[in-house]
């Protein structure tokens, strides 16, 4: 009832608008006019037309006799998903590795952030050494720990021969899991490192002071305030790494490409067995073996799956995260 | 200044070593990057690995422009310019989104707002194969205007990153304009838009930097014609006999990367303040 009430006076106050208004709210429409359009022609658009081709056997150009042939796609994945084929294991592979170098990257900034932020030499020159990784194009660090990695003639291998001589492990082959973890940590941390920087110093030093008198040490002050502090902040950035990883295409084509690997590269390289995740075999259904059709289907399934894993874990954060800071301020605010 | 007292106890030298160490391991790949990219073909590939070079190759830097079986300049100049086409008016929108958001009080913006936040929920890979399926059917493949029409739909992140900046204006600007007679177009060119160099640089950085460093959407719309610099660099470049070129293509690696990492260089303060704004990573 008062909400009717209210819509209604609502209602009223659009249709009363002055003239002034009324200019405002066109000025309003006029300068997101283009954001609105490319909302629709990038967003929406692809998105609806994604879908229809989920339900279709659209195969690329077969647009005479393109038919409607329903849920058709979608059981063929979950027959997949049972019988364990190519798309379950890449499922299972991208969760693996989604997990795994969230949390080994999620460890790493956090702990430098951390020393960091303590009273320490440097600081600056600090921070600017360990972004630095992240500004450089992909297609840069791919060349790096290609070269690092190699199974040959890599660094890691020279260093690990110090250690143990005789020692060879094929990184970019056998071990090309571990590899790609190693990458995808290196370059994320330089980013949340940023964010947990501006997240600890934002936290009123009178706790951590306070903690000190009372004995507490480094370690002791980093679980019981510094953590609990920043445990949106974490949340947060888990969720966006989280989902970013899940969507990982490009650096497992580049950094560990299969059989011919020195040949030329190209969306459709398929990579080493271990990083044939789950947005690879999306594209390769797609473009190489031309099932956009079932691509489509495989899409939506991770789409479907990825809102449910941000709802779920926005929901969940309000049980065990600790929210003072109002989330549409800056991180640094407080 | 009485809380250093307190702090100075976590900061240890042991603290000030390990982070040290932790910084040597994460810049020695753009050590490692620079010093291949001096070595002779044979001091790269030889196991014992050769460490340093006995003579800097700065030949390697000359051979990459003047060699013109590899084709860095067309490279470079394509590389450019969907950078700029993409980056300059996705500025503007986004700038001109930001202050409606920010600063025009209409009906229905806090609906268009909540969308916009929306929108960055949507994984950019759920579109991306729609969109070629789409653009080969009108003539948008190979085509550069592609990251010119990508530009002109602004960006959500940049969006919000503009609307908390004009956020802080005070009130009283617009009120002044408008007793003058500005319309909210000509109030944003003469008063917002002059005292924003700080977001329009960032933006600028981010936006340019994204396509300068992207390969993925590269790789899928453009074909050799188009090559750019990720194109061309993500594979090994080849003597006549077809046998890869390791250090010139680490020498164009490290020209490719060089302009993004002087920006960042030159404009670190901002980045950071750029990234704190919108979650964004460059």
């Amino acid at each position: 009832m008062i909400n009717n009430l209210v819509t209604s006076e609502k209602k009223i106050k659009f249709f009363r608008m002055g003239k002034r208004n009324w200019r405002k709210t066109r000025w309003f429409y006029l300068f997101i006019a283009p954001w609105i359009f490319g909302f629709l022609a990038f967003i929406l658009a692809p998105v609806i037309v994604g879908l229809l081709m989920s339900f279709s056997n659209f195969t690329g150009g077969n647009f005479n006799s393109l038919k409607f042939i329903g849920l058709e796609n979608y059981t063929e994945v979950f027959r997949d998903f049972f019988s364990s084929g190519d798309a379950w294991l890449a499922l299972n592979r991208t969760i693996v590795f989604t997990l795994l170098s969230v949390f080994i990257s999620t460890a790493l900034s956090l702990s430098i952030a951390s020393l960091l932020t303590g009273n320490i030499r440097g600081r600056t020159v600090f921070r600017v050494l360990f972004y630095l990784p992240a500004m450089l194009p992909l297609v840069a660090s791919i060349w790096v720990f290609r070269s690092l990695l190699d199974n040959n003639v890599g660094v890691l291998n020279a260093i690990l021969d110090l250690i143990v001589p005789g020692i060879h492990i094929p990184w970019l082959t056998k071990q090309a899991f571990l590899s790609l973890i190693i990458f995808t940590a290196w370059g994320s941390l330089g980013g949340a490192m940023i964010i947990y920087m501006a997240g600890i110093q934002g936290i009123p030093s009178e706790l951590r002071d306070a903690a000190a008198v009372d004995g507490a040490n480094g370690l002791q002050i980093f679980r019981n305030i510094t953590m609990p502090m920043i445990s949106p902040l974490i949340m947060y950035q888990s969720v966006l790494a989280i989902i970013g990883g899940l969507q990982t295409l490009v650096t497992p084509i580049l950094l560990t490409p299969g059989a011919g690997g020195s040949g030329s590269m190209s969306i459709s390289t398929i990579p080493v067995r271990d990083n044939y995740l789950f947005m690879v075999h999306v594209y390769q259904e797609s473009f190489n073996r031309l099932r956009f059709g079932y691509g489509s289907a495989l899409l939506w399934i991770m789409f479907v799956f990825i809102l449910i894993l941000t709802f779920f874990l926005i929901r969940m954060s309000k049980k065990w995260v600790y929210y003072e800071v109002d989330p549409d301020s800056k991180p640094g605010d407080k | 200044m009485k809380t250093n007292k307190f702090r100075r106890n976590t900061s240890h030298p042991l603290t000030f070593l390990v982070t040290l160490v932790f910084a040597i391991i994460f810049i020695f790949p753009v050590v490692w990057l620079i010093i291949s990219s001096l070595k002779l073909e044979t001091e790269l590939t030889r196991w014992p690995i050769i460490w340093l070079p006995k003579t800097l190759q700065w030949n390697n830097y000359i051979q990459l422009w003047i060699d013109p079986r590899i084709g860095i300049v067309k490279a470079a100049i394509n590389s450019f310019t969907l950078s700029i086409i993409f980056a300059v008016p996705n500025v503007i929108i986004s700038a001109f989104g930001g202050y409606a958001f920010a600063r025009i009080n209409a009906p229905g913006r806090s609906f268009f707002l909540s969308l916009l936040f929306a929108t960055m929920l949507i994984p950019y890979s759920i579109t991306i194969i729609p969109q070629f399926v789409l653009y080969s059917k009108i003539g948008l493949i190979d085509n550069r205007l592609l990251w010119l029409l990508w530009g002109l739909g602004g960006s959500a992140y940049m969006i919000i990153l503009f609307r908390q900046f004009y956020t802080s204006f005070p009130k009283e600007l617009d009120d002044a304009a408008e007793i003058d007679g500005a319309n909210p177009f000509s109030t944003f060119l003469r008063i917002y838009l002059p005292n924003s160099a700080a977001p329009l640089a960032i933006t600028f950085l981010f936006s340019f930097s994204s396509v300068w460093g992207d390969w993925f959407s590269q790789a899928l719309f453009l074909t050799d014609k188009n090559e750019t610099l990720a194109m061309l660099l993500a594979t090994a470049f080849k003597n006549p006999m077809g046998r890869p070129f390791l250090t010139q293509t680490f020498a164009g690696i490290v020209v490719y990367a060089l302009p993004l990492v002087i920006l960042y260089l030159i404009m670190q303060k901002q980045i950071v303040q750029g990234i704190l704004t919108t979650g964004m990573k460059g």
